[in-house]
């Protein structure tokens, strides 16, 4: 439980320490990174909470996520259509819908507790 | 099995993270530096201050036209109001204005006369350039070959006509007419005049400016138009 929080702190200590500055012209290309990048992640944490989680999907998912929604919105500058707009809204409506059920299925779980101690007392 | 899973999800976050902070430090990247001089900003200082007072002294106008509606009985109400009408008349340039100012004659130039050259009438350009001088310093009141210049005219050009508020100017030579509120508002002006390149500018389209001394008495006719009232609307008695 601890080791991926530790994981996301070290990540963004190392991003802010290093200093590093993405140009104007790339920031669509981190914007939609970072939504694919939750996404996939918010996925397999259902995933795993539905008992369905597989490893191979989620490793392959986040990186194809992450190339197409980074295909996209390249493709979309040069065509002159904010294609990436489309990856924002796919990514967005999952992120939404995965943290619904994340939702849903710890509240099931927490009730399913409070039930338990309940009978028992 | 489960310790390889967290492993993944840990670089994976890590990776997230690392992202997140790249995109946080692309969003607050370091704000322009002020690389202005002490001059540069004494000199703003200095504009922000005339505006400073002139905002004083439209308050102080309005505050005694306010105490003049408050002290007159309702008999001289009206005449109070007319007071204020006049003299939003006067601003918007309805009024024949009379003022220290100068005359510019723009004429054909000695040279286009000597070749016989054909002269049309001026550029509407040239002329919006001109009126852009004359803005610089606030505070004029214009009149283009009789035709009084008001911010609500326009410079147009019209099936080859020079026209000013849709009412063509004659071919040059012609007068503008120029007043300003003081005779040291004239002076200044007349010198700008004399320095920049908008005679040079009317000088390649075969004009010549000439520009009179400032005096003391310059009158300028009325805008003798109509005026569209789009904003303004009558109250209603309750």
């Amino acid at each position: 439980m601890w080791l991926p929080i530790l994981g996301l702190l070290l990540g963004v200590s190392l991003g802010l320490l290093s200093d590093i500055q993405i140009p104007q012209v790339y920031n669509n290309y981190l914007t939609i990174a970072i939504l694919a990048a939750f996404d996939t992640l918010f996925g397999g944490i259902r995933a795993y909470l539905q008992q369905v989680y597989d490893d191979q999907i989620f490793v392959t998912g986040f990186f194809f996520n992450l190339l197409l929604a980074a295909a996209l919105a390249f493709i979309g500058v040069h065509l002159g259509v904010d294609l990436y707009l489309a990856a924002v809204f796919a990514f967005g409506v999952r992120l939404f819908q995965n943290i619904a059920v994340i939702r849903r299925i710890l509240l099931a779980k927490w009730t399913g507790r409070n039930k338990k101690t309940n009978t028992n007392a | 099995m489960k310790r390889k899973t967290h492993w993944k999800f840990t670089l994976i976050l890590a990776l997230v993270g690392f992202v997140l902070a790249l995109q946080y430090n692309s969003m607050n990247s370091t704000p322009t530096r002020d690389t202005r001089d002490l001059w540069a900003i004494r000199k703003e200082l200095s504009n922000e201050k005339k505006s400073h007072s002139k905002l004083l002294e439209e308050i102080r106008e309005t505050d005694q036209t306010i105490a003049s509606y408050k002290a007159s009985p309702d008999a001289s109400a009206a005449e109070v109001l007319q007071d204020t009408l006049d003299k939003l008349y006067i601003q918007a340039g309805f009024m024949p204005t009379t003022g220290p100012g100068f005359v510019i004659e723009v004429a054909p130039s000695p040279e286009s006369v000597a070749f016989g050259y054909e002269l049309g009438p001026v550029s509407s350009e040239l002329l919006a350039w001109f009126i852009n001088v004359v803005n610089q310093q606030q505070g004029h009141e214009l009149e283009i070959d009789g035709k009084r210049f008001t911010t609500l005219s326009w410079i147009r050009d019209i099936n080859g006509n020079l026209t000013v508020s849709g009412d063509i100017v004659s071919t040059p030579p012609f007068e503008i007419k120029i007043v300003s509120t003081t005779m040291q508002a004239s002076e200044k002006l007349y010198n700008l005049l004399q320095t920049t390149a908008i005679q040079d500018e009317f000088y390649l389209d075969d004009l010549t400016l000439t520009i009179s001394k400032p005096t003391d008495s310059i009158t300028l006719q009325g805008w003798t138009g109509d005026y569209e009232n789009r904003f303004l609307k009558e109250q209603t008695k309750e």
